[in-house]
């Protein structure tokens, strides 16, 4: 199992899921992406979905509680290109992923990052 | 078509042959993720519940509509209280019910068989 | 003079079975008699016109063998076999089996298994096959039709860059409210739109059903990333809401869609101003 990269540009951390997420890859990226948190100083983390096919309630909630723990560390969290498909299942499931902030695309999601932890 | 559930592979593997039948049948999109995320669901529990189980996935035919069968079933410890675990919504439970729950609301059908000791079997249909 | 009487019988038995084999071979349908054990005892003459050749007859044959190629009883995917569900229910069983000619052209038959019964035991049953190609292309293309008039009854406009509604005419039931969340996400998407504007000033009526599904429709929009702005909401209608108990917070709601426009436009940052 291959770990999935996390990159860095501007302030914000950028995950990319491209593949199929195990369990426990799962597990271990929301790892990642905490530890990276708090090693780089990043202000935000955005997690693109677009190629996910399939996001059950353990994934959804595993999502929520990632954005639930950055927000404790002082960071925004943003989703970033879910599939209609997968949003139409999540609303029939019940998963409402408060909390969560969601854009259409890369672009959206990097914007509402820079506003949001925008020095005032 | 039987499949084995053992791994946290075996989920993976198991939506995917089941997104695939279900777009050879004629499922539109939607349709293929919400048979796919139910089917998630129950292998999900009997990797974490019962170290492993079968899936078997049926074509079915009834008064001239098409739908797929999906049977889910393993010999773990099986639920004591089953009513119980199908009314525990996603936000209170953390465990076997949410996932019982979830493939029941994505399905047109499901049926339950469970009790200690005696395993648990799940069907779940849905029809074009 | 028992001789003759004898010849006579034998002149009317031979009169009645021309006239049974004149009724079975001059119908359209492919009639056999089959066994238990799946066997062609006897076929009529459209059977034997149509799968018979030279060499091999079709008597004593396996029926699936004949008819559909196959080694084994016909099961699901590729047809079920009605002789099977009727030796199980004891009833007349008709089942809709797809085939395809020799040409490749798919023909759909619909074939009825009859038991037959010897002193309450089934023993043989009776095979008879129907083309009824026409009528299910027929019902196939009013589906079709059905399908199309769905998908234009739910027209996403894109109204401004990032900006897009979804105006509703008629009465929104279960079939409709799917192919409505189709339409808008799949918009959504393809737009790229930041903002939809729902507007049900042309639903008639609004009860806990159909409030139920545009919820759905508008939770699932937020998931995307899109903000949902509902107008047309009539005074009858928001009387009736209320009454029912049903939650719009977190939704914003207009009157009209003049009103919801200058609220979308405001949210993107623009104003409409009067050229002076």
């Amino acid at each position: 199992m291959s770990k999935i990269p996390i990159l860095k540009i501007e302030d914000f951390l950028i995950v990319s899921i491209q593949t199929e997420l195990h369990d426990r890859m799962a597990e271990e990226l929301q790892r990642d992406i905490i530890d990276e948190l708090g090693t780089t100083n990043a202000k935000g983390v955005l997690i693109d979905v677009t190629s996910l096919d399939i996001v059950d309630s353990f994934l959804g909630r595993l999502i929520g509680d990632t954005a639930n723990m950055t927000r404790v560390m002082g960071a925004k969290t943003v989703l970033v290109g879910l599939q209609p498909a997968v949003a139409i299942t999540l609303v029939e499931l019940g998963v409402e992923l408060t909390g969560v902030h969601t854009t259409l695309n890369m672009e959206k999601g990097l914007e509402w990052l820079r506003n949001s932890t925008r020095r005032i | 078509m039987r499949l084995e559930i053992k791994t946290d592979n075996d989920i993976i593997n198991s939506r995917s042959e089941v997104k695939n039948v279900a777009k050879e049948i004629g499922f539109g999109v939607v349709d293929q993720t919400k048979i796919a995320t139910a089917i998630s669901e129950l292998t999900r529990n009997v990797v974490k519940y019962a170290d492993e189980g079968a899936l078997t996935i049926n074509r079915i035919k009834e008064g001239g509509r098409s739908g797929i069968e999906i049977i889910c079933e393993d010999q773990g410890p099986g639920i004591e209280d089953v009513e119980l675990a199908l009314k525990e919504g996603y936000s209170t439970t953390k465990g076997l019910g949410m996932g019982l729950s979830g493939a029941r609301k994505l399905m047109d059908e499901f049926a339950i068989d469970s009790g200690p000791g005696k395993g648990t079997r799940v069907i779940v249909r849905k029809w074009l | 003079m028992a001789k003759k009487r004898e010849v006579k019988k034998g002149k009317e038995v031979i009169h009645k079975m021309e006239v049974y084999e004149k009724v079975l071979n001059n119908v359209h349908e492919e009639i056999m008699l089959i066994d238990r054990n799946f066997k062609i005892i006897w076929a009529n003459k459209n059977v034997l016109d149509k799968y018979g050749t030279e060499k091999t007859g079709v008597i004593s044959d396996l029926c699936y063998k004949v008819t559909h190629n196959i080694d084994h009883v016909c099961k699901p995917p590729h047809d079920i076999c009605p002789v099977e569900e009727a030796l199980k229910t004891g009833k007349p069983t008709t089942e809709l089996h797809a085939h395809f000619d020799r040409e490749g052209n798919k023909i759909y038959a619909e074939i009825s298994a009859y038991p037959v019964y010897d002193n309450k035991r089934i023993t043989e049953f009776i095979h008879i096959s129907r083309d009824v190609t026409e009528r299910v292309m027929f019902e196939e293309k009013l589906k079709e039709q059905q399908k199309a008039i769905l998908e234009l009854s739910t027209p996403v406009i894109k109204i401004w860059e990032g900006i897009i509604t979804l105006p509703l005419v008629g009465i929104v039931d279960s079939t409709r409210a799917k192919q409505i969340m189709e339409s808008l996400l799949d918009a959504i998407v393809k737009t790229q739109a930041s903002i939809a504007i729902i507007d049900i000033t042309g639903v008639p009526m609004v009860d806990t059903e159909v409030a139920d599904r545009l919820i759905r429709t508008i939770k699932a929009a937020s998931l995307l990333g899109t903000k949902c702005i509902m107008v047309g909401i009539k005074s009858d209608i928001a009387q009736s809401m209320v009454h029912l108990g049903i939650d719009l917070s977190g939704i914003e709601t207009f009157s009209n869609l003049q009103i919801g426009l200058e609220r979308a436009f405001s949210n993107v940052g623009l104003k409409v101003a009067k050229d002076e």
